[in-house]
This record gives C-alpha cells, sequence and structure tokens, in this order.
C-alpha cells in the first residue's frame, strides 16, 4: 500500500484511539486490532486497491468518533449470564446518560485534539513526520524505546495462542508500514505471540 | 403513526436480531471480521456501517457464544477467526424456534389485517 494510503488508515486509526478514553486498555488494542485488519482486508480484496477504494472502506466502516461511542456504550451492554453482574457505576446509569457522558468525552477530544494538531501544524509540516521503525521480529521492551525515542505511541495487542511459529513475546505484525513517515504522536499497533494457557 | 416510526421499530428489531445472525453465519464455518461484516451489509444492511460488527462481536465473546482464533492467512498478516462455542450453537438454536414462533404469529396478523381491507 502507499505511503498516503497508509497514513489515511493512520489517522483514522489514531482518531479512533483518541476517542476511545476509558476502555480498558485490552479492549481498546483489540478492538483497534481488528478495525485495522477489516482495512487491510478490504483493501486486499479490492482488484486496485486505491485513494478512492480505500474512502468507501472507511465510509463503510463508519466515523471513527461514532464508533468508539457506540463501542463504549456496548461496554455497559453485555451479560445475559444466569449470575447477574456486579453492577458498576456506569451499568447502572441510564442509556441516556451514558451516551451523554460519552457525547461529551469524544467532544472534549475532539477539541483537545484539534487545539494539540494546531499547536503541531507548524512542527510537523517542516520536519515532514517521523520514520516508522521496522518492529518485527523485536521485543516489546525494544519497539516500546524505539518508538519513544521517535515520539510514537506503542499499542501491544497480545495474541494468545498463536500457532503456526511465531515466537512467543516477539511481535510478528505491525499497523504502520515500517519505513514511512507518520505525523509524531501517531499510535503503531503491533500484535505479539503469547503461549497458550 | 408519526413518519419514520415504523422504519425506527424495524432499525431496533434488526439491532436485536443481528447478533443471531451472527451466530447463524458462524453455523457451518469459521470467519474472519471482514468476511461477516460484508455477509451483514448486502442490499438491506443488517449493520448501521460495518465498524459496529465489531463491538458486536466483542459482546458476543463476552457472552461465551464466540471464540476466536489466530490463523495464518495465505495473503498478509496472520487472522482472527471466529467459530461458534458449544454456548452459541445452544443459544443460536434456541433463538431460531423462538424466531419461527414469532415470525408465524406476526404474519399470520399481518395477513389477516391485508385480507380484510
Amino acid at each position: 500500500m502507499s505511503p498516503e494510503l497508509e497514513q489515511i488508515i493512520d489517522e483514522y486509526l489514531s482518531r479512533m484511539d483518541k476517542a476511545l478514553v476509558g476502555m480498558p486498555a485490552g479492549r481498546r488494542d483489540e478492538l483497534m486490532s481488528e478495525i485495522h485488519q477489516h482495512i487491510v482486508d478490504a483493501q486486499t480484496a479490492e482488484s486496485a486497491p486505491n485513494l478512492a477504494s480505500l474512502r468507501t472502506v472507511l465510509d463503510r466502516l463508519g466515523d471513527p468518533e461514532d464508533l468508539a461511542v457506540e463501542a463504549m456504550e456496548n461496554e455497559g451492554r453485555t451479560k445475559v449470564r444466569p449470575k447477574r453482574a456486579r453492577s458498576s457505576a456506569w451499568n447502572s446509569m441510564s442509556r441516556r446518560s451514558r451516551s451523554l457522558i460519552a457525547t461529551a468525552g469524544v467532544l472534549i477530544i475532539a477539541i483537545a485534539v484539534t487545539l494539540g494538531a494546531l499547536s503541531l501544524g507548524g512542527t510537523a509540516k517542516s520536519s515532514n513526520g517521523v520514520l516508522v521503525p521496522n518492529l518485527i521480529g523485536e521485543s516489546t521492551a525494544k519497539a516500546a524505546a524505539q518508538l519513544q525515542r521517535s515520539g510514537l505511541v506503542l499499542h501491544i495487542v497480545r495474541v494468545p495462542g498463536v500457532e503456526n511459529g511465531f515466537e512467543a513475546g516477539l511481535i510478528f505484525s505491525e499497523s504502520s508500514g515500517p519505513g514511512r513517515r507518520v505525523p509524531k504522536g501517531s499510535t503503531v499497533v503491533v500484535h505479539v505471540a503469547t503461549p497458550r494457557h | 403513526m408519526v413518519p419514520g416510526e415504523a422504519n425506527t421499530s424495524l432499525a431496533q428489531m434488526r439491532r436485536g436480531a443481528v447478533e443471531y445472525c451472527v451466530l447463524a453465519l458462524l453455523r457451518d464455518e469459521e470467519r474472519y471480521g471482514f468476511d461477516i461484516a460484508r455477509a451483514l451489509s448486502g442490499e438491506d444492511p443488517l449493520i448501521g456501517s460495518e465498524g459496529t460488527l465489531y463491538p458486536l462481536l466483542a459482546r458476543l465473546r463476552r457472552n461465551g457464544w464466540v471464540a476466536t482464533e489466530w490463523r495464518e492467512s495465505s495473503e498478509g498478516p496472520p487472522r482472527r477467526y471466529y467459530f461458534l462455542t458449544e454456548e452459541g450453537r445452544t443459544t443460536l438454536t434456541e433463538f431460531i424456534e423462538r424466531w419461527n414462533r414469532f415470525k408465524t404469529s406476526i404474519d399470520n396478523l399481518l395477513d389477516g389485517e391485508a385480507d380484510r381491507s
């Protein structure tokens, strides 16, 4: 995929990541990685993946902030289990207040992101972003250190019981294409194989 | 009836039924997310936007109705495949029975009304 397309995907994922505040890290990583995989699969299914097809794929996925709200609402709307789940404050709130809070959260973040983008705009343009290092085969500790130096955010998704020879503890897949330039502060999602319990 | 109200009711029903449609899609084979999303977004789509499938899948997983496994794919990185658990299979069977009864009684009422008019 071309760097231009990769950047659009990264922007989409970053917007969603930022809107998913308050979601437990594990669930959030999982959702991010699924959405990323969906985009890659959708583009792979195209005979000629290009900007137009990517726009369609993202349109069909939906607005990243809306998806974040949906996902967070969903957190409180689980379990049809026989034993009644302990109800948290979030669960016992009415649907309406939950969605109000979620919407307010998203709005605050949207404003914060806009302000951040405005203040960073100048620097990002002049330096043309940072280079994404190749993290495949690295340990998470090494990857974290590398990304920190580059001013990027690491999101680790642990994949239990990956078979077919992925070495446990090492990164086997990375959301951003290594060697590309992305805006500082972008999120790089990596998958790490962990042994099955 | 307020214009669009029938539409809203249908949207709510769709929302309630779509979980079981996902279970039904997994009845005979395991599938990955994108594959499920496309199966649900046909001419009369069952999901609002394809992205909403993923929170839904997370819910099904937390209910213990589906489970996942990462598998290497021929093209590109490993994919997460979804499959039905035994509990999911039971849930689906129960839903199908109830749904059929529901469908029949609604159809009977609607057809009866149509005959009279």
